[in-house]
């Protein structure tokens, strides 16, 4: 499978799949064999290649938030929901925001087409500012927002079409 | 007198602090907690708790009849007012003597005489205490006068100023009249009142404080030196002990003047007198803190002194047993202070859920928190979640050690400033003590922490996320009610490793 993250403005796609007792991974053009040990919840250690990695994450929405080596890196997934199993084909045409905040640009108009990972809108929270991303390429079906709008977590933000055959 | 219930006027770590210093005497607790505090941590460990209401700081911690009242109805025959909120109020002070309560601290004349930063400078001026100097509009002479009596550089500002408007550092003579008019039409334009002042301007200085007990039968000692040169804002962030800066000679002669500014004043209790250090090693009087410090911890790791019971102790009227003589350091102390802001985007406070809270424990590591886990971080209150403060042989190993523990202090859920604190720990001119009020500014102006997601990162985003996807929909009906910040208790078949 493959899960895209979003981390100052720029795509990290991430391939995984079950290997065994654990998984294989590739990020960019390098593989790696992981398994994986939770010590307590939200705590774990990782074998990457072999070497352990201590980790402890949380995760709400599409937000992730990763303790690691004495840092917390805060990033989103590309999608705004949950996937269902297997692959893309389950993808929900909704994309729902991940947060509460104001929309502060609006990227997209209905009947327009967009490749994946593009930037539909962004929304500001705290004085953050998140960027919410096409899932998979296709035509914006609509978007019942613009700038300034007030959206709450999980509230549908635009409906796309994805483009068949991907 | 005895004390036999201390009323905790305030909350967050410093509350806690003081209700173990009690708890340890044998002496009752009662809290007080505003609306959005009922879960917090001092309500939990004092021995009551009594509700403020709403929690707007005017009408809780701020609210000076509400806390009085509470304290008459709980019995308490002393209060605590910590740091911050009223810890510096004269007239909370008064109205708790009014009311025959035991303020713990010093009297309410003497908080006002500090309270007035002109006046006390004064006071200490005539009392032999170096000030800084300069022209207040006192002087029988012109500010240029003053320049030349002083030295350059100077700093002209504003008398009825802030905000920087008006403000100039002259380096030299030439610039001084330009400066001058300048400054005049600014302060004139902003103010309405083109009057100026001067005082010297102190390159590179640091900040060094000494802490002070003043028991209430004449004796006062202090308890060494804490350098908080390393701020943001004016607000400190790291503060250790003992300063690179000082040798013996010129810590002797600046703990006696402090003894001396406290003794002139007649302070009793604890207390902080502060002092500018410029790079050629001469002091100067900035203010005193009539009050109990947030740092005050690193004085304690070193001194073994444990400043809180001595609060108490002297509030009930007991002599102050330590002779200056006695009190000797080992080590060095470094603290930390946790807050919850974003150092990446001028230092904003963040509020949220503590989803994680994951502190290291160690040899020497001191962790005074006011937070846990679950805990939701408001946007009423200062932003400091929990000090973190270590001790160690040598200010080599403290270092490491401050280090060691910031790498493994988890927070998640919440934006704090514990990878900032780690870059300054890094940082070389730190390493080499070579700080001063301007540090964060001079090297940390636009910090920001990796822009790359390490490998290891996305490798534990991805094997959650596969987690999720494979546990389906069957998991997520049992996941009803399941808490946010363990998405792998219930992750299921992939977790295989076990």
């Amino acid at each position: 499978m493959e899960f895209q993250y979003e981390y100052a403005g720029k795509s990290y796609p991430v391939w995984i799949k079950k290997d065994g007792d654990g998984y294989k991974v590739e990020v960019e053009d390098a593989a790696f064999a992981v398994t994986s040990k939770e010590v307590k919840p939200g705590h774990f250690i990782l074998k990457i290649n072999g070497n352990p990695v201590k980790l402890s994450m949380v995760s709400e929405g599409s937000q992730r938030h990763i303790f690691f080596d004495g840092e917390v890196f805060k990033f989103t997934r590309a999608e705004g929901r949950k996937k269902k199993t297997g692959s893309y084909d389950a993808l929900s045409p909704e994309i729902t925001s991940p947060i509460s905040g104001k929309i502060v640009k609006v990227d997209v108009e209905e009947g327009m087409m967009v490749e994946g990972g593009q930037t539909l809108l962004t929304i500001e929270a705290m004085k953050m500012e998140y960027q919410i991303k096409a899932p998979y390429a296709g035509e914006v079906e609509g978007c019942g927002f613009k700038m300034g709008d007030q959206v709450e977590t999980g509230m549908v933000l635009v409906k796309m079409k994805k483009t068949e055959g991907e | 007198m005895r004390i036999e219930r201390v009323l905790v006027a305030n909350r967050g770590e410093i509350a806690v602090r003081i209700i173990k210093a009690c708890q340890e005497m044998g002496i009752q607790t009662a809290a007080i907690y505003s609306d959005v505090d009922e879960d917090s941590l001092h309500v939990q460990v004092a021995d009551e708790a009594h509700s403020l209401g709403d929690p707007t700081p005017s009408e809780s911690y701020l609210n000076i009849p509400k806390i009085i009242g509470i304290a008459k109805d709980c019995d308490a025959d002393a209060v605590h007012p910590g740091y911050g909120f009223l810890s510096e109020n004269a007239e909370f002070a008064s109205a708790c003597s009014k009311a025959g309560l035991k303020f713990i601290g010093p009297s309410s004349e003497v908080i006002r005489s500090m309270g007035d930063k002109i006046q006390a400078k004064k006071t200490m001026k005539s009392a032999g205490v170096p000030v800084i100097p300069g022209f207040t509009g006192e002087e029988s002479e012109t500010i240029e006068e003053a320049c030349k009596r002083v030295g350059f550089p100077v700093l002209i500002k504003a008398a009825a100023g802030g905000g920087g408007k008006g403000m100039k550092i002259v380096a030299n003579h030439d610039e001084l009249n330009g400066a001058i008019e300048s400054a005049r039409r600014e302060a004139q334009s902003s103010f309405g009142n083109d009057e100026l002042l001067m005082e010297k301007y102190l390159e590179k200085p640091r900040h060094i404080e000494f802490q002070i007990l003043a028991d209430e039968h004449g004796k006062t000692i202090h308890l060494f030196e804490r350098e908080c040169s390393i701020q943001r804002r004016h607000q400190k962030v790291i503060e250790e002990t003992p300063s690179v800066a000082l040798d013996d000679e010129l810590r002797k002669r600046m703990g006696l003047a402090a003894v001396k500014a406290a003794e002139t004043i007649g302070y009793t209790n604890a207390g902080t007198v502060e002092f500018m250090l410029d790079k050629d090693g001469n002091f100067y009087f900035l203010e005193m803190n009539t009050r109990l410090q947030v740092e005050h911890a690193i004085t304690e790791m070193t001194t073994g002194v444990d400043i809180v019971k001595w609060q108490l102790k002297i509030a009930a009227g007991e002599n102050l047993s330590l002779d200056q003589s006695s009190i000797h350091r080992h080590g060095h102390a470094i603290e930390c202070r946790i807050y919850a802001e974003d150092p990446e985007k001028g230092f904003i406070p963040s509020t949220g859920k503590l989803t994680t809270v994951d502190v290291p424990n160690g040899v020497n590591i001191r962790h005074d928190t006011g937070v846990k886990e679950g805990l939701e971080i408001t946007p009423y209150y200062d932003p400091m979640l929990a000090k973190l403060i270590v001790h160690a042989e040598n200010r080599q190993e403290a270092i490491r050690k401050m280090h060691w523990s910031l790498s493994n202090y988890i927070t998640l859920g919440v934006t704090t400033n514990v990878p900032f604190l780690r870059a300054i720990i890094e940082n070389e001119h730190f390493k080499d003590g070579d700080v001063d009020t301007h540090f964060i500014d001079t090297y940390f102006k636009d910090w920001t922490m990796s822009t790359e997601l390490p490998v290891e990162v996305l490798i534990a985003a991805a094997i959650d996320d596969i987690g999720k996807t494979s546990v389906g929909e069957r998991a997520e009906a049992s996941m009803k009610g399941h808490d946010v910040h363990s998405p792998w208790k219930s992750a299921g078949p992939w977790r295989i490793d076990h």
